[in-house]
This record gives structure tokens, sequence and C-alpha cells, in this order.
């Protein structure tokens, strides 16, 4: 992505849209945020990604994907927390 | 349910005299803040998702205040990043969003002044010297008629919210005889140049 396109509307829109598509790959493969080696389904989707957007870009969005992988992980143990210990469970178990 | 801007108490300390220019390269002050009430919002042209946001939302929340209270609040785009952001910049970027939207910008010494005088934080991180992002605090500040700071919004009140907020303040201002009076006084002192110096403008 060229400075110029950075500050327009459909310069951004294309940087958008790539990032989502590569992020959804990631998604697909059961990753919620890029750790290690990016899996190889999604390795033209990444230099997509990486071409349509500011390289300061690429490190904010990846930035925020790893702080809602956290966020959502916090979140997953909570509800499995809950899940065991409310009354009932998710298993479907019927309560005595 | 509405949401409440903050109350601010007494005159806050924050606002002041600054010039900078505008997308067009003319001067641009706080006297030019006068006569109707504006919202200004520090931001960089090169920034990847939250001023692109702001902007989308103040002009929705512009165009609310346009058809429910017939009035045309005054937007200002105010570059935190002067090194990239110069009057054409700011004109090609400000011009997507709203035909009324102002951009300013200026030298770095310029918008140093005029981000401490409203409390701006801002802070160049990175180590490129091209590829940069501005961190910086993501407020709305919305100005009375006289120039006056009123009250801040942060990123979480919705256009509706900081339309119905606008519109509440522009109603009370409306009412107030006396406030129209004290603008009116404000315009004057700083056309004798009572107000204090302003950088940048020569003694008249």
């Amino acid at each position: 992505m060229s400075s110029e396109k950075a500050t327009t509307r459909s310069g951004r829109a294309v940087c958008y849209s790539a990032r989502d598509a590569f992020y959804q790959c990631l998604r697909e493969c059961g990753l919620l945020e890029v750790k290690g080696d990016i899996p190889s389904k999604c390795k033209q989707l990444r230099a997509k990604f990486e071409s349509a957007c500011l390289p300061s870009w690429v490190k904010h969005f990846d930035e925020l994907q790893s702080k809602r992988a956290r966020e959502l992980k916090t979140q997953y143990a909570a509800i499995n927390s809950k899940a065991t210990t409310a009354a009932g469970n998710l298993a479907g178990a019927a309560q005595k | 349910m509405m949401q409440r801007s903050q109350e601010v108490v007494g005159k806050a300390a924050v606002g002041g005299p600054f010039t900078l220019t505008d997308q067009d390269g003319k001067p641009f002050t706080n006297e030019n803040l006068l006569g109707k009430f504006s919202v200004l919002y520090f931001g960089f042209t090169h920034c990847p998702d939250i001023c692109p946001d702001e902007l989308e939302k103040l002009a929705e929340a512009l165009d609310t205040i346009e058809a429910e209270a017939k009035y045309q609040v005054r937007p200002v785009f105010i570059s935190v990043d002067p090194q990239r952001d110069t009057p054409k910049a700011v004109k090609a970027y400000v011009k997507e969003f709203h035909p009324r939207l102002i951009g300013l910008t200026g030298s770095e010494e310029a918008v140093k002044a005029c981000s401490k005088a409203y409390r701006v934080y801002f802070h160049k991180t990175g180590d490129s010297e091209t590829d940069y992002l501005v961190d910086h605090s993501i407020i709305m500040y919305l100005i009375d008629p006289a120039g006056e700071f009123v009250t801040f919004y942060g990123k979480n009140f919705t256009a509706r919210q900081l339309a119905d907020s606008i519109m509440q303040h522009i109603a009370k201002w409306g009412d107030s005889s006396a406030a129209a009076q004290e603008a009116a006084a404000a315009a004057a002192r700083l056309k004798t140049g009572t107000a204090g110096s302003q950088e940048g403008l020569a003694q008249r």
C-alpha cells in the first residue's frame, strides 16, 4: 500500500478486506491470531494483506487481533468454569 | 438511554489561542471558532482505523443535527502529524468525510502548542521515519459560539448520542440571552487584541 492509498477511503477499504480475508482464513484453521508460522493455506492471503496495508498498519492490526484473542480466551475460560459449577451442566445431565 | 457527556463544572482550562493552517493554506486561529458551536477532533491522515471511524461518526452526527435542529455545527479536524500532514494531504483527507469538515495542520511548534492548549496527548510510535503511527487521545471537543470549551466526548459515544448531546447544548445556549451577549463581548475582546498574544499573528 502506498502512503497516498493509506489516506483515502478506497485504499483503506482494500486494506480492510484483505485483512479480514486473512484473519478469516486463520479462524478456519483454528487460530485466533498470528503465532509463529502462518498456515500454508493462508500464506497467500497474508501476502495480499501485507501488500494492501502499510507495514505499520499490519503490525497494528496484528496487535489488535492478539488483544482480541486474549479477551476471547478469558471469556471462554470464564464460561467454561461457570458451566461446570452452575446448576446443571452443558452435557445436558438433568438436575437431581 | 442517552449518554451524558462529562459534566464540566466551572471553566475547565481547556482550549486557548492557537494559529494553524487550513486545507487551503490559509491561517486559522481560535478566533475562527467564534459564532457557532464547533467540534474539534485531533487525529492524523495515516490513521488505520480510529480516525476514519470517528470522523464518519462525526459526519453522521452533523447531518442529524442539521436535519433535526436546523443547525450547522462547525467540524474541525486537527492533525497531530505535522510531518506528513501537509495542507494538501489534509484537504484530500477531510473532503471524503464531510463537505464542511475543516482540516488544520501547521508547523511542529504550532501543532504542539494547539495540542497543549487542548490537553491532547500524542506520541509517534515505531522506528520508521516515514511509516509510523501516532498514538493520541481519542476525544471530540465541543466548543461554544464564544470559543469556550463546553465538554468532550469519548470513543464510546455513538453518532446518535453525540447528536443528541450537542443539540442539548445548542438548545441551552439558545435559551440564554446572557450567553449571546457574552459571545459578542468575547468576539469584541479578541478583535481589540486584549485576549493575550496569539502565536504567529502580527500586532495590529
